[in-house]
């Protein structure tokens, strides 16, 4: 069995779980071990972990960075936030939106919530497509929200109280510090309007996350900021999904397994590229696929997991029947 | 000529106040405010950037506290600078009309020290006087892999009197002192630790608090829960940091603190000239212009990040509603005084004793924590865990249809 055939033939949910893990304890322990990634991750290692962090999901620095005042902003010396981007899109362009389905702290925590939901046999919740159409458009409005919220502190329009408004509400600030017995940002701030808004409302945020998560497979990645920034520079990354329309019989099997939802991955024959904006990369519609080469991964242009029968028939535990 | 006894009189009453108790310390903030526009903000306050390495400027004041002083005019070239590697060397000194000034390049991440000498005789008595500064240099973009004993403070041997400010907990370079801290000094008097000596804090809304430092050189000093008006005035302040103080249940180092008189001595100087503006003014008031910085606060709410000392020092936009100013940063003058049976002469003057006093100024925050709710917080992460659990329970019981016997009349 040569290597490529192996890849194909791997339990990819086993993979997932461990790599996760290993990613998990890097992230937010790492720091302990004195590891630090810089300020331009492309996820939630989120930066107020202080104890542990290994590096800081670039939504915190680029709120700070776009909330200068606007004489410095728009000057030289606003090319430090360009510098910043590009660490974030070097770090982006490797694995594409792989971060949030292989790496994301957050994401790795709402797969234990599902893992401990299946355990207590309790069944998951779906979106209707109407649901869906609406619900996914929140994304958009808070990646908008962490641009110009900053932007307007910086030309004085608004309050420096405001600052950082994203991370405010992020439920990764109240909940990844926890695993570092850090839960100092379990609070409201009544310092100022502002503050005690973002922080009430993050607080309100972390209440749906946990139950969330409970109850809809992956269900913050939805309303993820950082997944919609990824969408928009998603083409220029090495690391794509494809798809081969010609080989699909639209059996569902990706859609049924899609922690998102994501109906195109089934419907669509025609779109070759077929990543979507909330799709995480989690490579399970390739190892559900039955088709061979229907579903595939590639690096470089070079195919490097794809779907199988072969694979498909271990995955299912079919072989040992046959 | 009227009116010259009466100028004549007050500026003699002034002159004698003043010498009295008159420290030196050295600060950043410039005579000329337009100079902070060609610095940028750091962890360490205002530097220059020239060629990639920080630069410091450092002014030296006088006067009887924060709140009442003036830039130095004449002074000696004593100053020296020991940098992060413990080495000593001479800064380059600038003199102009107003004012006198050091500057020192900072390469290395760490804290540099300046400082800055004096020795005079009078009455038989030898005054040596030493301000001192501490400067960090840090900056994120260099990452926080740091060797973490570049935190601690660092001493100068030679020093003929030293003050050091011991490390809070787990200190980095991020970290802000804040209302309710407590902060050790410890004194060296010629490189030996010294007990006995008198250590008075000042902080920069005139609370004033005195400790005489142990017998391991140390005195301690829990920083008094100031109060941050948002719109912060000189008249009200005063009222609003009594009420705020008479709050606190102060540990013995949080014990003593008194109220300054600088209030009533503001009128000598509400004139406009910039060189009396109270130490920490000039920077308040260009909160709204100032450049590109790095990032300060941290230890507070705050992560490290790049660019996240605005919280901490820019304060840039218009102000919340109401409430503190949680990004507000004060200052305190610590003051040293120790006083040794010598015999002497200096250049010709003799002595019979020798008081040392060395000064080191630093700034504090509002307490964080003062204005944050634990139980609130519950409730409202309660509030979202209960509003969509409750609504998927509703929704998946109103879906469940009972179960109908459907029978076929074959008939």
């Amino acid at each position: 069995m040569n290597i490529k055939t192996y890849i194909d033939r791997i339990d990819l949910r086993r993979f997932r779980f461990w790599f996760q893990l290993a990613t998990f304890a890097l992230l937010v322990y790492g720091g302990r071990l004195a590891i630090d990634l810089g300020n331009s991750l492309p996820t939630f290692s989120c930066g107020y972990n202080k104890k542990g962090q290994a590096g800081v999901c670039y939504l915190l620095p680029l709120q700070h960075q776009l909330a200068e005042p606007w004489s410095q902003l728009f000057s030289p010396a606003g090319l430090g936030v360009l510098g910043g981007f590009a660490l974030f899109l070097l770090w982006f362009v490797v694995l594409n939106k792989a971060w949030c389905g292989f790496i994301c702290p957050l994401g790795t925590i709402q797969d234990w919530i599902t893992s401990l939901r299946k355990m207590l046999g309790i069944r998951y919740s779906t979106y209707s497509d109407e649901q869906f159409k609406k619900l996914s458009l929140i994304k958009y409005v808070l990646l908008l929200a962490l641009i110009f919220m900053p932007l307007a502190i910086g030309g004085q329009f608004l309050s420096h109280d405001w600052a950082t408004p994203y991370c405010q509400i992020c439920p990764a600030r109240m909940i990844i510090p926890v695993f570092n017995g850090d839960f100092s940002q379990w609070m409201v701030d009544f310092s100022s309007t502002g503050k005690m808004v973002l922080t009430a409302l993050g607080m309100f945020i972390t209440g749906l996350f946990l139950i969330g998560s409970f109850l809809k497979k992956r269900f913050f990645c939805f309303f993820c900021p950082m997944g919609a920034f990824h969408y928009i520079f998603s083409k220029l990354s090495l690391f794509k999904l494809k798809k081969e329309g010609s080989k699909c019989t639209v059996c569902g099997d990706c859609y049924r397994v899609c922690d998102l939802q994501i109906k195109p991955i089934a419907d669509n024959v025609v779109k070759k590229d077929i990543l979507m904006d909330d799709c995480i990369l989690c490579l399970k519609c390739v190892a559900a696929c039955p088709e061979q080469g229907a579903l595939r991964v590639e690096l470089l242009g070079k195919t490097v997991f794809e779907s199988t029968k072969d694979g498909f028939v271990k995955r299912m535990g079919l072989e040992k029947k046959e | 000529m009227n009116r010259f006894p009466l100028i004549a009189l007050v500026c003699a009453m002034f002159s004698t106040g003043a010498d009295a108790n008159t420290q030196l310390w050295l600060s950043d903030q410039p005579p000329d405010k337009s100079l902070l526009q060609k610095m940028q903000r750091s962890h360490g306050g205002y530097v220059y950037v020239e060629h990639d390495v920080y630069v410091k400027q450092l002014w030296l004041r006088k006067g009887d506290s924060l709140f009442k002083s003036s830039y130095a005019e004449s002074v000696a070239d004593n100053f020296e600078v020991l940098d992060t590697q413990k080495n000593i060397s001479k800064p380059v000194v600038e003199h102009d009309a107003n004012s006198h000034s050091i500057r020192f390049q900072m390469p290395d991440e760490g804290f540099y020290n300046a400082y800055y000498t004096e020795r005079s005789v009078a009455d038989n008595v030898l005054n040596v006087t030493t301000a001192k500064a501490e400067v960090l240099k840090h900056s994120c973009r260099l990452g926080h892999n740091y060797d973490r004993k570049l935190v601690n403070p660092n001493q100068w041997a030679d020093a003929p009197m030293e003050i050091v400010r011991l490390r809070l907990p787990e200190e980095d370079f991020h970290t802000n002192i804040h209302s309710g801290a407590l902060l050790k000094f410890k004194v060296f008097y010629k490189g030996r630790p010294v007990s006995g000596a008198q250590v008075k804090l000042e902080t920069q809304k005139g609370w004033i608090n005195t400790k005489t430092t142990d017998r391991d050189g140390i005195a301690a000093f829990q920083i008094i829960q100031d109060n941050f008006p948002v719109e912060a005035k000189p008249e009200t302040q005063g009222a609003g940091a009594e009420a705020n103080a008479a709050d606190v249940k102060p540990s013995p180092e949080g014990e003593g603190w008194v109220r300054g008189n600088q209030n009533k001595e503001k009128s000598l100087f509400e004139s406009p000239h910039p060189s009396l503006l109270p130490e920490g003014e000039g920077a308040h008031a260009l909160k709204s212009t100032a450049l590109g910085s790095e990032g300060a606060d941290h230890k507070s709410s705050e992560p490290a990040t790049e660019k996240s000392s605005e919280h901490a020092e820019h304060g840039s936009g218009k102000k919340g509603g109401g409430g503190h100013e949680m990004r507000q940063k004060d200052n305190f003058l610590v003051h040293a005084e120790y006083t040794a049976d010598e015999n002497g002469d200096l250049n010709g003057a003799p002595y019979r004793q020798a008081v040392y006093s060395v000064t080191m100024t630093g700034s504090y925050m509002p307490n964080v924590q003062v204005d944050q709710s634990r139980p609130q917080a519950l409730m409202y992460a309660s509030a979202g865990f209960l509003v969509l659990g409750g609504s998927a329970v509703l929704y998946r019981r109103r879906r469940i249809k009972p179960f109908k016997e459907v029978s076929f009349d074959e008939h």
